[in-house]
C-alpha cells in the first residue's frame, strides 16, 4: 500500500531529506558493491521461507482456481479440461445477468459493513490511542479478544440473541416493548454480524495511525486558530488516512467475500455472491462457474484497491 | 479431519443438553472449507493395495456426526480386539470430495444411497466379498435389491429414514399432513426447506404430483418455479433447522425423520410427518473406500453390525429405521411401532429413493443455483 | 529576584506585551511553576532559560493556552486571558517538534492559520509567499513536511506561526533538533527575521549561549522559579544567585568571611600576601560570611615573582592543570586558601609561558568583577569552601 516515491521526491533534493538530528552534515554514503551484493543475498535468504510459503499457499492455490475457471463440470470428477480445452464459456456464465441483483446487494453490504465499522470504529481507535494509556494493551486485547473463539461460533452466538425466542426479544419483551420483533433474515441481521466481525480490522490499522500521531499536531492546529472540531476534521482524521484507508480494504474485500454470516443471520432475501460461489462447489455442482465467479471477484477487488489506492492513495499514503 | 471435529464442538457449544446431533448437522461452511481444501490438492489417490499381508489390528471410521450409538465401537473392539479411530463428517458433498481425492485412509464410509451410486460410478469404492459377511442374510430384501446397488455389490445399509415435515402443530394452528403445509397463513416467515437440490427438488416434484426422480426439462422447470414461489414465503432455506425448530424459530421445516425425532425428546410439541403426496427415503450405506488399507477388518464391522442386537442397539439410540430384519425383535417398541420410523408397507412403496440421474443431475444442479439466487 | 536594568541601558518605554503575574501550576504535588512574576514588552526577544524540567516550557505553554495556571494571571496586551483557548489567543506557537502537518504541503502547512481566521484568498497567497521568503523557503511551496531537511521543517514552522502576525510569537526550544552548526546559523537567521518583523519574541531554551545571543532579555529559571531576570550581559557579568552564575558559562565562586570594611570596598578573609576585596554590598558588616563568583577570564595569571599592580584582588596557588583549548587555556590553581579557581588566558602569546602544573603562580583581578550572590553561603562556616559543588561548575551543551 505504500505510495511509489514522486517523481519530485527523487529529482528536487537541494538538501537531502532527514529527520534524524545530526544527519544533515553527514558525508554522502558511498555504495559499496560487495558488501550490497552479500546484503543482497542475506536478505534472499530471509525471504526464503516467505517465498515458498506464499508460492504454496497463495499462489498454487491461485492458479488452481484459475485452472478450475476454464474448465468443464461433471457429476464425478467436478472439474474436467477434456482435450486440454480450455472452456472459457464459464466467464461469460458468471457475468449473466441474474447475479447482478446479488453482486449489487453483496456491494451493497460490504459498503454499509465498511462505513459502520468506520464510524464505530474511529471513535474506539481514537479513545484508546488518546486516552488508553497504560490501558492500551489491555483495551486492544479486548478488541482482539473475539477472535480467540471461530467466526462462525460468534455468528451463532448472534443468532442466538436475535433470533424470534432469542435474548434481544426476551429482554425487549421484559421491558414492555414487545417480543415479536424480526430481526434474523433481514439485510440489517447480515450488516450487523459483518460489522461484528470485521469492526477489529477497522480499529487495528486506525489504532495504528492514531497512536503514531504527534499529538503536538492538534496543539498546532488549536494554535493557529481551529477550533475542535476544524481539528478534528483536517487534522486528526486525515492523518489518521492511512489506517483509514487500510481499515477499509482490510474491512469491505473480506465483507465482500463472506458467505457465512447471511447463511447463519439473513434468510431467503440475503443470498451474496460469496454463497453463490460456495454452491456452486456444493448443491449447485459447478466448480468452473463457482471459481470463474472467484476469479472475477478477485478481479474486481483488484481493480478496485488499484483504482481506490491510486485515487485516495496519492493523497494519503 | 479436524473441522469435524471443531464442528462437533460447535454443536455442543450451543446446546450441551442436546442428547446427541443430527447425522446430517449441516454446518455447510464447514463442508464448503473441505471441500475447497480438497479441491486444491486433487492428486494422489488410492495408495495402498488391499490383500497385500496380514491386516494391522486397525480400523478407520468415517462417519456422520453422532450417528453411532454409545455401545457400537467399545462392543466391535472387545469383539475383535480391532482398534477404531472415529471421525466425523457432516455432508455428502464433503464426503464424496475427500474420497474422490483419495489418500484419506479410512477404511469405512457411510454416504447416502445416490452418493454411492456416484461413488460406484467413478470407481471409488472397494467390491464387497460377501462371503466374508455371512449375516447379509439379516438384511431386509428391500435393501438387498435397492436400485442404488442391487446384490449388496459396494454397500451394507447401516441407517435409513424418510424427509418429510417437522412442525409444531400449535404453533401451525392445525396438523399438516403433506407438503401444502408451507401454505399455512400462520407458517408464513416461519419455514424452512433443505439447502440440498435433490431433496428440494424431489419436494417440489411430489408436491406438484410427478416423479420425484424426473428430468423431463418440463418437470425440473416447474419444479423450479414452485420452489422459487416457496422461497417467497419461507424464513430460510436451511439444513440447520434443528435448534430453531426446537426453540420455535422455525415451525415448520422440511427435515429428516430421525432429526426430528430428536428435536422431539426435547421439545414434545414438535412432530414428523411423511406427507401424503410423497416424500424421498433413503438410506445410508458403509462402503469402503478404493485403496482401504484394512479391508479386511471392515468387512468385519459391517458383520459385526448386522448382528441382531447390535443393530437394534443403533437404531434404538439414533432412532432411525433399521435395514436390519433381524435386529427388529430387539428393537425397542416405541420405535419399532413408530409408523413414522417405520412406516407400513403401503407408505414405503410410495416412497422413492433419489435416483441418480448421470449428466441429468447437472440440470437439477443449474435449476437450484437459479433458485438459491432468485 | 533583582530586575533592575543596568545603567547602560535606556529604561524601555515600550509597552507590556505579556505580563506573568504570580503564576502557579502544580502537577500532583509538585509546583513546575511556582509563583512566577514577569514582563515581556513589545517587539521584545525575551527568552527563558534553565535546565530541563525548570518550568520554562510549562510557562510557555500557559501563555499559549494548553495549560491553565492553578494560581496567578496571565495579561495579553493587558487583557486576562484565563479560560481563553488557545485557538482564539493572538498567539502563536513554533513547537520543538516542529508540530508539521504531515500531510499537507508547506505551502498548505503555512497558510492553515490565515484559512482558518477565513482570510480572503489573494490576501493568503501574497502573505504566505512573502513569509516563505522571510524564510527563504521559496520554491518549496509543493513539497511535504517529509520532503524537507530538518533546518527546512523548522523554517515551515517559523514561517507557518509567524504569517499570523501574532502579538507574540511563542518558541519552544526550536533549534533543539538542529546540529551544531545549523543552529548557529539559524540563531542569526532568527534574529534577524524578528528585526524584521518586529513581533514580540518568547523563547525557550536550555542553551545558556543561544539565551545570551539571541536575547534582548531573559529570565533564568530554576525548579519553577525566576532566578534573575535581566539584560544578558548583566546576567553573566552580575549573577545574581549561585545558580545563575554556576548555569551560565564558567564560574568561580566562594565563601569567605568580610575582615574589615575598607572605604567602600569589603576585605576579606585570606591568607598572608593575599588580598581579596569586593565592592561594600549594604548590610554586610564584619564577620559575614558571603559568597563570591568571579569569571575566570576576568582572572590574571602572574608568574610567582612578578609585580602585583596596586588596588587588584590577589591570590597566590600553585597550577593543577592546565588545559589548551585552541582560542584559550584553562589554567586550574589551587590557591593557598584551598580553593580552586579556574582561570582562561587567551592564548595570544605562548603557553609554556604562564607555567606548568606543579608550579607557584598568582592570580589577579580586579576587585569590581568580583560578584557578592544573593543567596547565603554553605551554612557550616568551617569546611573548606571546596566541597561547594556550585564553586566550578561549566555547562557546555
Amino acid at each position: 500500500m505504500a505510495a511509489p516515491p514522486t517523481s519530485e521526491e527523487v529529482t528536487n533534493g537541494a538538501e537531502p531529506p532527514s529527520g534524524d538530528e545530526g544527519a544533515t552534515g553527514a558525508a554522502p554514503v558511498t555504495p559499496r558493491p560487495r558488501h550490497a551484493r552479500s546484503e543482497g543475498a542475506k536478505a534472499h535468504g530471509l525471504l526464503g521461507p516467505t517465498t515458498i510459503w506464499l508460492t504454496l499457499f497463495l499462489l498454487a492455490p491461485l492458479v488452481i482456481v484459475i485452472w478450475y475457471s476454464v474448465g468443464t463440470r461433471g457429476v464425478i470428477n467436478p472439474v474436467q479440461h477434456p482435450g486440454g480445452k480450455l472452456n472459457w464459456s464459464n466467464f461469460s456464465r458468471a457475468l449473466d445477468p441474474s447475479f447482478l441483483p446479488i453482486f449489487i446487494r453483496t456491494v451493497a453490504y460490504a459498503a454499509a459493513t465498511t462505513v459502520a465499522s468506520l464510524i464505530l470504529g474511529f471513535p474506539l481507535a481514537y479513545v484508546i490511542a488518546r486516552f488508553g494509556g497504560t490501558w492500551k494493551n489491555v483495551l486492544l486485547g479486548l478488541i482482539i479478544l473475539p477472535f480467540w473463539t471461530s467466526y462462525l461460533v460468534r455468528m451463532y452466538a448472534w443468532r442466538f440473541i436475535l433470533d424470534e425466542n432469542g435474548l434481544a426479544n426476551t429482554v425487549l419483551g421484559s421491558l414492555g416493548l414487545g417480543r415479536n420483533h424480526q430481526f434474523t433474515n433481514t439485510h440489517w441481521a447480515v450488516v450487523l454480524g459483518l460489522t461484528y466481525g470485521f469492526l477489529p480490522f477497522m480499529v487495528l490499522p486506525l489504532y495504528a495511525s492514531l497512536e503514531r500521531m504527534d499529538a503536538g499536531l492538534i496543539e498546532a492546529a488549536y494554535d493557529l486558530g481551529s477550533n475542535r472540531f476544524s481539528t478534528f476534521w483536517r487534522i486528526t482524521f486525515r492523518t489518521s488516512l492511512p489506517g483509514v484507508v487500510a481499515g477499509v480494504l482490510l474491512t469491505f474485500i473480506p465483507a465482500l467475500g463472506d458467505f457465512v454470516t447471511p447463511q447463519l443471520l439473513g434468510g431467503t432475501r440475503t443470498q451474496t455472491f460469496g454463497s453463490t460461489i460456495q454452491d456452486q462447489f456444493g448443491q449447485g455442482q459447478n466448480w468452473p462457474l463457482g471459481s470463474a465467479m472467484a476469479v472475477l471477484l478477485m478481479a474486481f477487488i483488484l481493480v478496485g484497491v488499484f483504482v481506490y489506492t491510486s485515487r485516495v492513495g496519492e493523497d494519503v499514503l | 479431519m479436524t473441522e469435524e471435529h471443531d464442528n462437533v464442538r460447535v454443536a455442543f457449544l450451543w446446546d450441551p443438553t442436546s442428547p446427541r446431533w443430527s447425522r446430517r448437522r449441516f454446518l455447510q461452511t464447514m463442508g464448503f472449507m473441505a471441500a475447497a481444501g480438497a479441491a486444491g490438492t486433487s492428486c494422489g489417490g488410492g495408495g495402498g493395495s488391499s490383500g497385500s499381508g496380514p491386516e494391522a489390528k486397525r480400523l478407520n471410521f468415517y462417519n456422520w456426526t453422532d450417528y453411532i450409538a454409545e455401545s457400537t465401537i467399545p462392543g466391535f473392539t472387545k469383539a475383535t480386539g480391532i482398534k477404531v479411530t472415529y471421525d466425523n463428517y457432516s455432508s455428502n458433498d464433503d464426503l464424496f470430495a475427500k474420497i474422490r481425492q483419495g489418500g484419506t485412509g479410512y477404511d469405512l464410509i457411510v454416504p447416502t444411497d445416490n452418493f454411492v451410486v456416484k461413488m460406484i460410478d467413478g470407481g471409488l469404492l472397494e467390491k464387497l466379498d460377501l462371503s466374508k459377511i455371512p449375516n447379509v442374510k439379516n438384511l431386509d430384501p428391500r435393501f438387498r435389491t435397492a436400485a442404488f446397488d442391487p446384490g449388496n455389490r459396494y454397500s451394507i445399509p447401516w441407517q435409513w429414514g424418510t424427509t418429510g415435515i417437522g412442525y409444531d402443530p400449535d404453533a401451525v394452528g392445525s396438523r399438516v399432513d403433506d407438503w401444502t403445509g408451507f401454505d399455512l397463513p400462520a407458517v408464513k416467515g416461519r419455514s424452512s426447506f433443505l439447502d440440498e437440490a435433490r431433496d428440494a427438488f424431489g419436494m417440489a416434484m411430489y408436491a406438484l404430483g410427478k416423479d420425484p426422480n424426473s428430468t423431463a426439462a418440463g418437470d425440473i422447470e416447474a419444479a423450479r418455479k414452485y420452489l422459487i414461489a416457496l422461497k417467497k414465503k419461507v424464513k430460510q432455506i436451511t439444513s440447520d433447522y434443528q435448534d430453531p425448530l426446537k426453540s420455535g424459530g422455525l415451525i415448520l421445516a422440511q427435515a429428516y425423520s430421525g432429526d426430528v425425532f430428536q428435536v422431539q425428546a426435547e421439545n414434545k410439541k414438535v412432530q414428523y410427518v411423511i406427507p401424503k403426496s410423497g416424500a424421498f427415503q433413503w438410506v445410508d450405506s458403509l462402503c469402503i473406500p478404493k485403496g482401504a488399507k484394512h479391508p479386511g477388518n471392515a468387512h468385519k464391522f459391517m458383520n459385526y453390525i448386522l448382528e441382531p442386537k447390535v443393530g437394534a442397539a443403533l437404531t434404538n439410540y439414533v432412532q432411525y429405521g433399521t435395514p436390519n430384519k433381524a435386529a427388529l425383535p430387539f428393537v425397542d417398541k416405541a420405535v419399532k411401532d413408530n409408523p413414522l420410523i417405520m412406516p407400513p408397507a403401503d407408505v414405503l412403496a410410495e416412497l422413492k429413493f433419489q435416483k441418480p440421474l448421470g449428466e441429468a443431475e447437472l440440470k437439477i444442479a443449474d435449476a437450484w443455483t437459479s433458485v438459491k439466487t432468485s | 529576584m533583582d530586575t533592575t536594568a543596568e545603567a547602560s541601558h535606556e529604561p524601555d518605554a515600550r509597552p507590556v506585551e505579556v505580563a506573568v503575574q504570580d503564576v502557579v501550576k502544580r502537577f500532583g504535588d509538585t509546583a513546575a511553576v511556582d509563583r512566577v512574576s514577569l514582563e515581556v514588552r513589545r517587539g521584545e526577544f525575551f527568552s527563558f532559560l534553565g535546565p530541563s524540567g525548570c518550568g520554562k516550557t510549562t510557562t510557555l505553554r500557559m501563555i499559549a493556552g494548553f495549560e491553565e495556571p492553578d494560581g496567578g494571571r496571565i495579561l495579553l496586551g493587558g487583557t486576562d486571558i484565563a479560560g481563553v483557548p488557545p485557538y482564539r489567543r493572538n498567539v502563536n506557537t513554533v513547537f520543538q517538534s516542529y508540530a508539521l502537518f504531515p500531510h499537507l504541503s508547506v505551502w498548505d502547512n503555512v497558510a492553515f492559520g490565515l484559512r482558518r481566521k477565513r482570510v480572503p484568498g489573494a490576501q493568503v497567497r501574497e502573505r504566505v509567499g512573502r513569509y516563505l521568503e522571510l524564510v527563504e523557503l521559496a520554491g518549496m511551496e509543493r513539497r511535504r513536511p517529509g520532503q524537507l531537511s530538518g533546518g527546512q521543517q523548522q523554517r515551515v514552522a517559523l514561517a507557518r506561526a509567524l504569517v499570523n502576525e501574532p502579538a507574540v510569537l511563542l518558541l519552544d526550544e526550536p533549534l533543539g533538533a538542529l546540529d551544531l552548526k545549523l543552529r548557529k546559523q539559524m540563531q542569526l537567521e532568527l534574529m534577524r527575521i524578528q528585526r524584521e518583523v518586529g513581533i514580540t519574541f518568547v523563547y525557550v531554551t536550555h542553551d545558556q549561549e543561544e539565551a545570551l545571543v539571541m536575547s534582548d532579555r531573559l529570565v533564568v529559571m530554576n525548579a519553577g522559579r525566576v532566578e534573575q531576570i535581566g539584560y544578558p550581559e548583566d546576567v553573566y557579568e552580575r549573577p545574581a544567585t549561585r545558580f545563575v552564575a554556576g548555569f551560565i558559562g564558567t564560574s568561580n565562586i566562594f565563601d569567605a568571611r568580610v575582615r574589615a570594611l575598607d572605604g567602600d570596598l569589603l576585605v576579606l578573609e585570606a591568607p598572608p600576601g593575599d588580598r581579596v576585596v569586593v565592592p561594600a554590598v549594604d548590610g554586610t558588616a564584619p564577620g559575614a560570611r558571603i559568597a563570591i563568583t568571579v569569571r575566570p577570564e576576568k582572572l590574571r595569571i602572574l608568574g610567582e615573582t612578578d609585580p602585583v599592580p596596586g588596588g587588584l584582588c590577589s591570590v597566590g596557588g600553585t597550577i593543577a592543570e592546565v588545559v589548551y583549548q585552541g582560542v584559550s587555556t584553562q589554567f586550574v590553581v589551587r590557591t593557598d586558601a584551598g580553593d580552586t579557581l579556574v582561570a582562561f588566558r587567551q592564548n595570544s602569546e605562548r603557553v609554556s609561558d604562564a607555567g606548568v602544573p606543579g608550579s607557584r603562580t598568582r592570580l589577579v583581578w580586579h576587585p569590581e568583577h568580583n560578584v557578592v550572590l544573593a543567596d547565603p553561603p554553605a551554612a557550616d562556616p568551617s569546611p573548606p569552601a571546596d566541597t561547594d559543588p556550585h564553586r566550578q561548575e561549566e555547562l557546555v551543551p
